[in-house]
């Protein structure tokens, strides 16, 4: 009881300290710089509406649409239903005004979703590891310098809260919570296709328990069954996505499709073919221009967890390890044609073994205040350009 | 014999723990500065073209690419402009007699073993001396705090000192540095009081004079020092009458050195006062009591003007800065207490008869380092640790956003 006391506690003060901090970043950002397309920074006395929307851009809007219109825009069909799905009952809770009622759902969704993910993420460290290293990655991970995804209408907090319950499932391990992870991993896939990639601490997990030398003879065959049959709920997400759009628009593939052939041009390849056409960009363009940072940021923010999870592989146990390089090769083999490593920050930033590897590190102070230092200071200026309408991740 | 070895064992290693502590924070800050200005550089512009505009405000001087003309020159703002001036044609321009001449003379003379290039020598010279000088404010405050509490405490406020969200002005090439490592420099000597240090305190606190007015507040650290030398009840039989006055006669390097920077400029302004007039004259600072800087602030916020923002964030910065000395006024020495209160006394009673009464006072607070020690104190907690530093580092990197751009920030 005193442990769930704390992680409510420890998490309750990271969460309101960090949406302190991006609330004020976002004040003086709207003060100071004008959004895209205007000359003249808002002023929130007169265009009150344009203040309250300045989190409502990129995906946050997409998200919007579809909880307010469903998939009738096509290339949506790349977002996956979940997340726009509670966005909106909880819009139609706000009073069902579109946009406002489904965005500011959103962002309440969003932050709920996160405040929860911290708690779990507490929960699960501070008994993997120890309750300072707990305290330490929540801090880490709150003001990370994608950070601000967990604060906008993304889906980034809920799939992260789930795959947190997930993994504490699994550690707990009684028998209906195999089925309680199955369901988890069935409304992550659910809610991102990345989601699939559950179904590797599941087995991992599920061999420790049943299969290593010391347990094999302890269990029945129907307790290895009821614990391995749930992981087939985890590909299910994608299949009643496909089951959907076959009956909504005639064609179970189509997100793959939108994702190849609208703008995003994603398209399945090798892992390290972004990477490498990443480093190619920056070397071949001339000039030091935002979009030459751009690509250099998207590596950078590719490569350190990449980095991190190579030295500190053996500190974590082995499905974070394999949950975190599953997730990474997943989005790796997802590149942009044009910006190969477009929004990768943004996907590695759930990446909770990273943050632990790093937690763990960060006992030295001065490791601890190097990543402080980086990790607020870029989350400000980040801030300030997604509230400017400005590409981040 | 032992005993004293052990001492110096001690106070060499001290020494050497200063010199690292104060690197690594160091090293980090300039890195923040560095980073947060390039992405100023090359990625804000898009923004806003306002912007844009603000970062070649100042840029009279090009290099034939634009962006590295703007991160060349991205710290040539506001009083390193003024101080620049000086430093290369000496108080031509008549309101540059408001700033005090030492910070600018140093530039002059770095600037002449620069080659003597305007801009370029002295501008370059400035940011570099700043940033040594921080370095050793750095030590020092480390040094005097590692003895004064302990040695955690000293490293804590090393963090709070360079990630305060004004503390761009050690970066900058403003005096902020050299007064500081000065100010710091008279309360070790004054803390060690051998019969030399006095002297060594005075000539240095005359340094601290000539580099901003407001270094007059050493006096009262000063006397502090000297009441608890030789004064207090139980040493006052201790030292003998000479010795004394040894002690005491030095703090006459302080009216002294306001004295120095008068008859200079009656030397060459014809006129002793001309430093407080072009004061008054042009930045509309003149001597006010509390309740009409109050009066001050009431108009000020109940016209709307775009000054709005900053009164708030003065306002704020500094009302936080007196309450934090007010309710950790017991955690502090007396000694600390003087100085800060003097400080914050003097630099209160200059406000600026505008929409912005109190602008500055948020850069003119980060020198009040006593302050600073009850933040470092009150951060054992780690929580209130925790807080501190991820408000003041925001608020820190918003700061530099604006100075890069060029809009006013203290």
């Amino acid at each position: 009881m005193k442990a769930v006391r704390v992680a409510w506690k420890e998490a309750g003060w990271v969460f309101g300290l960090s949406r302190l901090v991006i609330l004020l970043v976002s004040y003086f950002g709207i003060v100071v710089f004008p959004p895209k397309g205007r000359s003249m920074p808002l002023d929130c006395s007169t265009s009150f509406d344009l203040c309250l929307r300045v989190w409502y851009h990129w995906d946050a809007v997409a998200y919007v649409n579809i909880a307010h219109h469903g998939y009738t825009y096509i290339p949506d069909t790349a977002f996956f239903p979940f997340w726009p799905l509670l966005e909106h009952f909880g819009g139609l809770l706000l009073g069902g005004f579109f946009p406002n009622s489904y965005y500011i759902a959103g962002l309440l969704l969003a932050n709920i979703c996160f405040y929860f993910a911290l708690v779990l993420l507490y929960h699960l460290l501070a008994e993997d590891f120890d309750a300072g290293i707990a305290r330490r990655a929540l801090f880490y991970f709150a003001f990370s310098p994608y950070a601000l995804f967990f604060f906008a209408g993304y889906t980034e907090s809920l799939f992260v809260l789930l795959c947190l319950a997930l993994f504490l499932a699994l550690r707990r391990g009684q028998a209906i919570d195999w089925w309680l992870a199955g369901l988890l991993g069935f409304l992550a896939t659910f809610t991102r296709s990345t989601g699939i990639i559950l179904a590797i601490p599941f087995l991992v997990i599920y061999v420790q328990r049943f299969w290593s030398p010391a347990e094999r003879g302890l269990h029945s065959w129907r307790q290895k069954i009821n614990a391995l049959a749930p992981i087939l709920l985890i590909p299910c997400g994608v299949i009643a996505y496909m089951i959907y759009l076959y009956f909504a628009k005639g064609n179970a593939l189509m997100f793959i499709s939108q994702e190849a052939n609208f703008h995003w041009h994603r398209q399945l390849s090798f892992p390290w073919v972004g990477i490498v056409s990443s480093i190619g960009s920056v070397f071949v363009t001339s000039g030091v221009g935002s979009s030459y940072l751009q690509n250099l940021l998207d590596l950078g923010f590719t490569l350190i967890p990449l980095a991190a999870l190579a030295l500190g592989w053996r500190r974590i146990p082995l499905h974070y390890a394999l949950f975190a390089l599953g997730i990474v090769l997943f989005t790796l083999s997802f590149p942009q044609s044009a910006e190969p490593l477009t929004s990768l920050p943004r996907y590695t930033m759930i990446l909770f073994p990273v943050t632990a590897i790093f937690a763990l590190w960060g006992k030295r102070e001065h490791f601890h205040w190097v990543v402080v230092v980086f990790s607020l200071s870029l989350l400000a200026l980040n801030i300030v350009l997604f509230i400017g309408h400005y590409w981040v991740a | 014999m032992r005993d004293d070895k052990t001492i110096d064992d001690k106070t060499r290693h001290g020494h050497k723990s200063a010199w690292k502590e104060a690197g690594k924070v160091f090293l980090l800050s300039r890195f923040l500065f560095f980073t947060t200005t390039c992405f100023s550089i090359i990625v804000l512009p898009r923004l806003s073209a306002r912007y844009a505009q603000q970062l070649g405000y100042d840029a009279r001087w090009r290099f034939s690419t634009p962006a590295v003309n703007q991160l060349v020159f991205s710290w040539l703002r506001w009083d390193a402009g003024a101080f620049l001036n000086i430093s290369y044609l000496g108080y031509q321009h008549t309101p540059d007699v408001a700033f005090f001449p030492l910070w600018p003379l140093i530039q002059h003379l770095g600037g002449l073993l620069l080659g003597d290039i305007f801009p370029y020598s002295f501008y370059f010279v400035g940011l570099i001396l700043a940033n040594i000088l921080f370095y050793f404010v750095l030590v020092l405050l480390y040094n005097l705090l590692a003895e004064d509490f302990d040695p955690a405490l000293a490293r804590r406020a090393l963090f709070i000192l360079a990630f305060s969200p004004y503390a761009l002005f050690f970066f900058a090439g403003y005096s902020e540095p050299l007064s500081l490592v000065l100010c710091l420099s008279v309360f070790l000597l004054l803390r060690r009081g051998r019969p030399g240090d006095w002297w060594l305190a005075g000539i240095l606190a005359y340094l601290a004079v000539l580099t901003r007015s407001s270094g007059i507040a050493l006096g009262l650290a000063y006397l502090g020092m000297f009441y608890y030398h030789f004064l207090q009840a139980n040493r006052r039989g201790v030292a003998s009458w000479r010795q004394k006055l040894s002690a005491f006669a030095p703090i006459a390097f302080i009216p002294a050195a306001l004295l120095t920077y008068m008859y200079y400029l009656y030397l060459i302004k014809g006129s002793l006062l001309i430093f407080r007039m072009q004061e008054d004259t042009i930045w509309y600072r003149q001597f006010t009591w509390p309740w009409d800087t109050l009066r001050l602030l009431i108009h000020a916020f109940s016209v709307k003007t775009s000054l709005i923002t900053a009164d708030i964030l003065d306002v704020t910065a500094v009302l936080i800065a007196l309450l934090t000395l007010a309710l950790g006024w017991t955690r502090i020495p007396w000694n600390y207490r003087l100085f800060a209160i003097a400080l914050a006394v003097f630099t209160l009673s200059f406000p600026t008869h505008t929409l912005e009464p109190l602008a500055s006072q948020p850069r003119y607070m980060i020198s009040i380092f006593p302050i600073t020690v009850v933040y470092a104190a009150w951060s054992k907690n780690k929580y209130f640790y925790a807080i501190f530093m991820a408000l003041t580092l925001a608020f820190l990197v918003i700061n530099t956003i604006f100075f890069v751009g060029n809009f006013w920030v203290a």
